[in-house]
């Protein structure tokens, strides 16, 4: 379970005149549950790419509990990233000519660490989220399905963090409704702190708090706290 | 990882098949060419080395060669008897042994020769005993006759046409033990019976045997002998001994006692209307030609295997192109960097490895087949064979792959995980 600290993030590319994200403070607690919505274009990707990690950020601190990855180099921030972040995405990601429960076990994989001790694990949640056929291959299964495996995967390790980058878009509203529920149960299962980016109005009103990004920017938060 | 990479590999099967199949045809090329021409090379030494020292008359030392050790056809100027004699009584020389030419059956060249080249040439004898009279013959381990069989002699060289000597039949008295050289192939028979049919008993006869046979047969020939062909058969010896009458002949091979000897008599027999010739100098100088081919293959091989490395290389930095977002899930998913140049690298490699070492087996395989054609036609056997030049070649294009296939591992390494993940 983590909390989020940042503080002064200005993120900006080169060419253009004012940052695509600025956030002079932002704190979520531990094992709280956040939407962030907002229109195309307002930053909601790059958020999710500089929470998670995958870009860094030039200014201000990200740091999750004691670890400020804004300061991380790439390789440890892949690390931390593969220790503490669950991610599930739009489009799934899932690897073709794996197994299901190939997939879910692939980033155990890819760090080089042994999977057998994740075997038990990965078939719990897969049963859990609702999958019979743990080998069956990717490709034969519906895009809900899909998603569950997806979710299935992000849980593997215990992440401190779940994070979804509009996991219900590309879904039908039944499997939508399917995997919004078990994002909300598992987080509150794992005890994980919830980031959703989302336009799922269903989903994003069954969080906790909703952050709303414009141009970059925090303008309201309809739940209260204000973090600007 | 290993999983992960096989499943791609699978999944991209098509792809995965045209780059080993590309590769595997470019290293086949140079594989081929490169035992090709060493089988090439060590056969025909092999075959050329029982012999010492060929006579032959002054003409070109290429096709003495060919016609009197690798029993290709082709008409050689004669060298009168008299050198034959001269040889035979040289004390230098342990045996002088003529070749005739000009018959063959069923693709096999007859050559007219005494019993010494029987050990000389052949293998010895390994079944039966050694012609001792003129309707005899003795056979290569590659005739597919019998003891006891009949060889009826067709004028002309093998694969041209001909007609046949209704004179003479030839009865198979032994066979030869196996060489691997163009004598497996042939049929010795004694010269004198060749000079008998050729009409060439009486005196040299430069012009060789390209007239009508019929008249030129002795008609007062001893009825006793044998059955076959009482106007053929005399009762003159066999083998010799020569003398300044003997009719001539295509070539001698001749023995010599000493390495000196063989100098001396090269030295001697060089001058004026004769030739005589070291083979294995010979074909030292053919195979500069042969090197010199090879070179010129050897090079459009390599030629072959930039250009598909470099359509590999391009097809593969395309390919981690459009695969930019996989690659980006991946590093989200937390797979640490050096993984993802890891598969890519891994990828590549298997195939090209893959590729190189199915084009090993295949260059093998077209040179032996070749090889094989070779010894059917010829006799002699080309030993196809990896030499340990061969295996720095492998390692050194192993060694390239592997350098090569980093570039896009590399660029796999490099990609900023965040501008893989956007859509």
């Amino acid at each position: 379970m983590l909390g989020l600290h940042i503080e002064r993030l200005a993120v900006s590319f080169p060419g253009l005149p004012t940052p695509v994200l600025s956030i002079p403070q932002l704190e979520i607690p531990p094992g709280a549950r956040v939407a962030v919505t907002g229109p195309s274009g307002s930053g909601k990707s790059t958020l999710v790419n500089i929470v998670t990690g995958l870009e860094r950020s030039t200014q201000g601190v990200v740091r999750w509990r004691d670890t400020d990855i804004a300061t991380l180099p790439e390789s440890k921030r892949d690390a931390w990233r593969a220790e503490n972040i669950g991610l599930v995405m739009q489009d799934f990601h899932l690897f073709p000519g794996l197994s299901a429960l190939e997939n879910v076990l692939l980033p155990v994989r890819l760090r080089a660490r042994s999977v057998a001790s994740h075997i038990g694990r990965a078939r719990e949640l897969m049963t859990r989220v609702g999958l019979v056929r743990h080998d069956q291959s990717i490709t034969t299964m519906s895009r809900g399905e899909m998603q569950r495996v997806a979710v299935a995967r992000a849980l593997l390790r215990n992440p401190g963090v779940i994070i979804a980058d509009e996991p219900t878009a590309s879904l039908d509203p039944e499997s939508g409704a399917v995997v919004a529920d078990l994002l909300l149960e598992l987080a509150e299962e794992a005890g994980a702190t919830l980031l959703v980016v989302s336009h799922d109005a269903r989903l994003v009103e069954r969080m906790d708090r909703r952050i709303r990004l414009v141009a970059g920017r925090i303008i309201a938060e309809p739940a209260g706290d204000l973090a600007a | 990882m290993i999983r992960f990479v096989l499943a791609d590999l699978r999944r991209l099967w098509a792809g995965s098949l045209v780059v080993v199949l590309l590769v595997a045809l470019a290293t086949a090329l140079g594989v081929a060419v490169t035992l090709q021409e060493r089988a090439l090379r060590l056969g025909s030494a092999r075959a050329a080395d029982k012999f010492d020292l060929v006579v032959g008359a002054a003409g070109s030392e290429t096709q003495l060669v060919l016609s009197s050790i690798f029993l290709q056809p082709s008409p050689l100027p004669l060298v009168p008897g008299k050198v034959l004699h001269d040889l035979a009584e040289d004390p230098r020389v342990a045996w002088a042994a003529p070749v005739g030419f000009g018959d063959s059956f069923v693709g096999h060249p007859i050559v007219g020769t005494t019993t010494a080249l029987i050990d000389g040439a052949g293998g010895g004898l390994a079944e039966g005993r050694a012609f001792a009279a003129r309707p005899e013959a003795v056979i290569g381990s590659a005739v597919a006759l019998k003891l006891g069989q009949d060889v009826k002699p067709m004028h002309g060289m093998p694969g041209e046409g001909g007609h046949a000597h209704a004179e003479i039949a030839y009865r198979v008295v032994g066979r030869m033990a196996s060489t691997g050289t163009p004598w497996d192939r042939a049929i010795l028979v004694p010269i004198e019976a060749v000079w008998g049919i050729h009409g060439m008993e009486t005196a040299p006869e430069p012009a060789g045997h390209d007239h009508d046979h019929d008249q030129d047969h002795e008609a007062g020939a001893d009825p006793a002998q044998e059955e076959h062909d009482p106007g053929e058969a005399r009762p003159s010896a066999i083998g010799g001994p020569w003398s300044g009458t003997t009719p001539g002949v295509p070539a001698i091979l001749v023995k010599p006692k000493t390495f000196a000897d063989a100098y001396k008599l090269r030295g001697q027999y060089r001058a004026g209307a004769t030739l005589a010739v070291f083979p294995g100098e010979v074909l030292t100088s053919l195979y500069a030609t042969l090197g010199d081919a090879k070179k010129v293959l050897g090079a459009v091989a390599i030629g072959a295997q930039v250009l598909v490395a470099a359509a590999i290389a391009l097809v593969t930095i395309v390919h981690v192109g459009q695969r930019r977002r996989q690659i980006g899930a991946l590093r989200a998913l937390g797979a640490p960097r050096l993984a993802l140049f890891g598969i890519v690298w891994t990828e590549l490699f298997l195939l090209v490895a893959g590729g190189v070492l199915l084009g090993l087996a295949l260059g093998y395989g077209v040179a032996l087949f070749l090889s094989a054609l070779f010894t059917r036609e010829n006799g002699v056997v080309l030993p196809v064979a990896f030499a340990p030049a061969d295996w720095r070649l492998v390692l050194a294009l192993l060694g390239v792959s592997a350098v090569l296939a980093a570039v896009p591992a590399v660029m796999a390494y490099r990609q900023p995980p965040a501008a893989a993940l956007r859509a």
